[in-house]
């Protein structure tokens, strides 16, 4: 009998000693895609990110993340009535750091805006409208003791748009606008011209500096956009925002790609009906 | 979605507190499976035959893991259950879904999904009697399940003199009374109780107060009371009373988000049976009962708050009357449930305002079912058992709706000799009321649905044929089984394939077809000092569902194509034994990206096909060994994952940015729950 066990336990060492490790884990095969983020917002010109998308595996520099840029396609934006080929030019505060941008088209409210992307021997299409724009009643900055030095802002508004409502924030050392956690909203959960108070927290950015507080610091100027945007953009904020929270979760976890309105590609085209305002949150908070 | 933060948070502290309470208690617990048949001399019992008794009197005379015999993880080593991964409190049998088994605590159904992460056992093995497992071929006076029945039973015996057992472990002890109330009376009470947030959670705060500590903040506790009084009434008369009552609280305060989190989790069940024995041998079995399970998790973050409530309860009565008609033995009876339902009531509020979320409401549904089934022997080798239950499901939500069902149960046996023997079997099983499992890791955010105008029934089929024999003056046996099921209206949720934010659950099941196949394998030792089985499962459990995959199959979560388990106890002397098991097992699928891109400066990730890929194989040996100082009264030293192997409870892709170099690192995470975990405790009687 010792010797049984001597056998099991030897086998069972061999069998446990094969330790499997992170590089075990297989991948599936690398399924490049072309990626669109673009936007038309009320009163501005249109912008075109284009990338393919990254393999999963190993370090990326600057260079490497550059030459999943593209940049040489030929991309076009079109009202109905009118066409543009959009130009390329650099923007340092965007990944990937070229961004295609309309020099005429801008965006009028209640338009439908087609956009044509050809790259590569294939042609990228989709399509997005912007919704009329919905001010603000109030906004407020609140701190849970008046002895913080962080807080959160609260904003107001009376429900009067059937499409969606998404608000973005910018605030140093962000330079572009980003999408606040829980910022996109389905006016239908409200009654029409229902009053709507809700707490915003701040979004979270990994370029050009990472920024993953939620809440705003009260000596900062903190720029807020509110946008009306159509049932596409919404979904794919949505899916956007359930990529960066649950990415990791085990109990809900994020396994579907993000949502896109994009035919031959992924990503988004959308339109914005914006109200942008300027909160100086020190003034604010000694209010 | 800011729930879905909030379950993220809560299970990474789930996981932070399992892992770093380094406590983890259970697993070798596992070795008592050795002792199941251990001395018996029967002829061929069919252990692996799709039904099985197993006793916890057995089981515990082998050790646990901080005096926890978990039975239900016991029978994980057997074939056809499959392995589940560390933290799971669910249960896999032949390639089904988990809420598609039907567990019974005294014949009444648990809607408990167990204790954090698996922790702690579900039942008080103190206070259980037997286990028994049918994975195939149930009996017809069981419904409401597609894969399997676990019907855990108490101490029923009436005491003859007072006695208290119990043991005392690092995380939770455990006692168990049994007293005599007069000749024909009798009684025990049992109670469990952890003291993390007593002892465990103040000495890991005074040796890592830093703010960052993942468990700061956390905090967990539970306790749980079972009760049984049994005797007779007359002689003809015996009645057995039990009850069950647990409650687990979960805490999380969160200092980078803010957000305080809680999750109480409760369950009770109190049942009442009558047994009757009535002329010519006819016996009448008659068991009231209650049952409810809910659960609620309370969330706040400056001025947004969510609650989900979720609840399930049961009020019902059955019976069975077993008699012979024509000399054959005959078994009938009728039951009725009344189920009381609430799934995810939620309520968001932010900054006082309240977010309309479109309620699925209360479901009520009357559940009505009459079975009969009987054994019919042709000669000394030859037998069958048909049987049929029929079942009147009458749901009432916002439109109520009546479904039916007509279930046969068929199992045959051809005995070839003392030796050796042939069995198969047929069942068609419908499920109306189901689990739908979020939670992967063992959290208790599960909830139950009853069938509806909103929610189709499942149903299932399965066959299997099975070979057993033993050898050697029954000192080995053999089994054999392949078996086949289709399953009706699988269920996939919280997979997020649809717009899902205002929605209520409803609409977010997913339907489709299932199918599972494979074959068993069990070798045996039964007695000696040296006792020890392998158990072994190549198997197949695969889905289709139209909105998945483009329509195409893929594999089930828990799809083991090989399961692997090992076990042997070796008994020196009365006073040590040693014991070992090891699981090699295949990894579980899942969905991984396949490739990446930026939004908004932020990474994002493209995603393969749903469950198309595979974890890495599961694999751990575990270790105990046992002194007695006499029987019933010893230290127990186990060793959980003797070899550190991490087993992943699930991987993930994170891209992190170097703030010198500005480079990207893409890195395939994986988080593990238990690596290595040596406890100690003392069992006692007196």
């Amino acid at each position: 009998m010792k010797k049984i066990i001597l056998i099991l336990a030897l086998f069972t060492s061999l069998v446990s000693c094969n330790k499997s490790n992170l590089d075990e884990i297989g991948w599936t095969a690398y399924e490049p895609k072309v990626v669109v983020e673009g936007s038309i917002e009320s009163g501005q010109f249109a912008s075109v990110l284009l990338s393919v998308s990254a393999p999963i595996s190993g370090k990326k520099d600057t260079a490497t993340l550059l030459t999943h840029a593209i940049r040489s396609a030929k991309v076009s934006v079109s009202d109905g009535n009118e066409s543009e080929v959009l130009l390329l030019r650099r923007n340092n505060n965007r990944m990937p750091p070229f961004e295609y941008i309309s020099q005429r088209i801008r965006g009028e409210v209640g338009k439908t805006y087609y956009l044509t992307v050809e790259y590569g021997g294939k042609i990228i299409t989709a399509e997005t409208r912007i919704p009329a724009p919905v001010p603000l009643d109030d906004v407020q900055f609140k701190k849970s003791d008046v002895r913080d030095s962080v807080g959160y802002l609260h904003i107001s508004f009376r429900n009067t748009s059937r499409d969606y409502y998404l608000v973005w924030t910018r605030a140093a050392p962000q330079k572009t606008f980003v999408p606040c956690l829980m910022g996109n909203i389905d006016g239908k959960q409200f009654a029409e011209n229902e009053n709507v108070s809700l707490q915003i927290n701040k979004g979270i950015v990994l370029y050009p500096e990472p920024d993953y507080t939620t809440y705003f610091h009260e000596n900062t100027v903190v720029q807020l956009k509110f946008s009306t945007l159509p049932r596409e953009g919404y979904e794919f904020w949505s899916s956007y925002q359930n990529e960066l929270l649950n990415f990791q979760n085990p109990i809900f976890p994020a396994n579907t790609s993000l949502k896109s309105n994009i035919h031959n590609g992924i990503g988004i085209w959308c339109g914005y009906g914006n109200v942008v305002y300027r909160l100086d949150l020190k003034n604010m908070a000694e209010k | 979605m800011f729930l879905r933060h909030l379950f993220f948070i809560l299970a990474l502290f789930c996981v932070a507190a399992a892992v770093r309470g380094e406590n983890a208690v259970e697993d070798s617990v596992l070795l008592n499976e050795v002792v199941v048949n251990r001395g018996s001399r029967a002829n061929v019992s069919g252990l692996s035959s799709g039904r099985l008794s197993l006793r916890t009197d057995d089981a515990k005379m082998l050790p646990s893991l901080l005096g926890n015999t978990d039975m239900l993880k016991i029978l994980e080593l057997l074939p056809g259950i499959q392995t589940s991964t560390d933290g799971n409190t669910n249960l896999y049998v032949r390639g089904g879904d988990p809420g598609q088994n039907l567990l019974l605590y005294n014949d009444v159904p648990i809607y408990s999904p167990g204790h954090l992460a698996g922790i702690f056992p579900l039942f008080n093995a103190d206070h259980v009697s037997t286990v028994d497992f049918l994975k195939s071929g149930a009996d017809s006076r069981y419904g409401n399940f597609l894969s399997s029945v676990f019907s855990v039973n108490s101490k029923e015996a009436v005491p003859q003199k007072a006695s208290l057992k119990g043991s005392v472990g690092l995380l939770s002890s455990q006692a168990t009374a049994e007293w005599a109330m007069g000749k024909n009376w009798g009684a025990s009470l049992s109670a469990r109780k952890t003291y993390i947030n007593l002892f465990l959670m103040p000495l890991i705060h005074y040796f890592d107060s830093s703010k960052n500590s993942e468990l700061q903040g956390v905090g967990y506790d539970f306790y749980d009371f079972n009760a049984t009084v049994a005797g007779r009434l007359s002689t003809k008369n015996r009645l057995t009373i039990n009850a069950l009552y647990s409650q687990d609280v979960f805490e999380v305060a969160e200092n980078i988000t803010n957000i305080d989190a809680a999750l109480k989790w409760r369950n009770a069940a109190f049942s009442a049976k009558l047994e009757t024995t009535l002329p010519e041998n006819i016996t009448l079995e008659q068991t009231a009962f209650y049952s409810t399970y809910s659960n609620r998790l309370s969330t706040a973050q400056a001025d947004i708050s969510i609650n989900v409530l979720s609840s399930v309860e049961d009020i019902g009565y059955k019976n069975r009357l077993q008699y012979r008609l024509f000399g054959i033995p005959f078994e009938s009876g009728v039951q009725y449930v009344y189920h009381n339902l609430l799934p995810q009531k939620s309520a968001l509020t932010n900054a006082d305002m309240a977010f309309r979320r479109e309620a699925f409401g209360r479901n009520t549904a009357h559940d009505a079912a009459a079975f009969t089934a009987a054994v019919i022997r042709f000669g000394s080798k030859f037998q069958i058992e048909p049987g049929v239950r029929y079942q009147f499901f009458r749901s009432e939500t916002q439109v109520a709706d009546n479904f039916h069902s007509a279930d046969l149960r068929f199992r045959a046996q051809y005995r070839l000799s003392a030796t050796q023997l042939f069995r198969a079997g047929y069942s068609r099983n419908t499920q109306y009321i189901y689990k739908l499992t979020p939670s992967s890791v063992g959290l208790p955010t599960d909830f139950w649905v009853a069938s509806s105008a909103h929610i189709r029934p499942q149903k299932g089929n399965e066959v299997s044929i099975g070979y057993y024999r033993s050898f050697a003056d029954q000192m080995f046996e053999l089994s054999t089984d392949i078996y086949y099921r289709n399953m009706e209206n699988a269920t996939e949720y919280n997979v997020d394939f649809g717009e899902s934010k205002t929605t209520s659950f409803d609409n977010q099941i997913l339907y489709g077809e299932g199918q599972a196949y494979g074959i068993e394998l069990l070798l045996k030792k039964n007695y000696g000092k040296l006792t020890a089985w392998l158990s072994y499962s190549l198997g197949r459990s695969e889905r289709r569902f139209k909105e998945i995959n483009n329509g195409r199959v893929f594999p089930a979560k828990y799809d083991r194509t090989h399961d692997l388990s090992l076990v042997g106890a070796y008994t020196f002397n009365p006073k040590w034994d040693i014991s070992l098991v090891w699981i090699y097992a295949t990894g579980n699928a899942y969905t991984q990206p396949s490739s990446w891109y930026f939004v908004n400066n932020l990474p994002v990730r493209e995603y393969a096909a749903y469950n198309s890929m595979r974890l890495p194989a599961y694999n751990r040996t575990d270790i105990s060994v046992n002194y007695w100082f006499k029987p019933n009264n010893g230290i127990n030293l186990s060793v959980h994952n003797l070899f550190f192997v991490r087993n992943p409870i699930y991987v993930f892709m994170a891209i992190q940015k170097d703030d010198d170099s500005g480079q990207l690192n893409v890195n395939v995470k994986r988080k593990a729950l238990f690596t290595i975990l040596p406890s100690i405790s003392w069992r006692f009687k007196f």
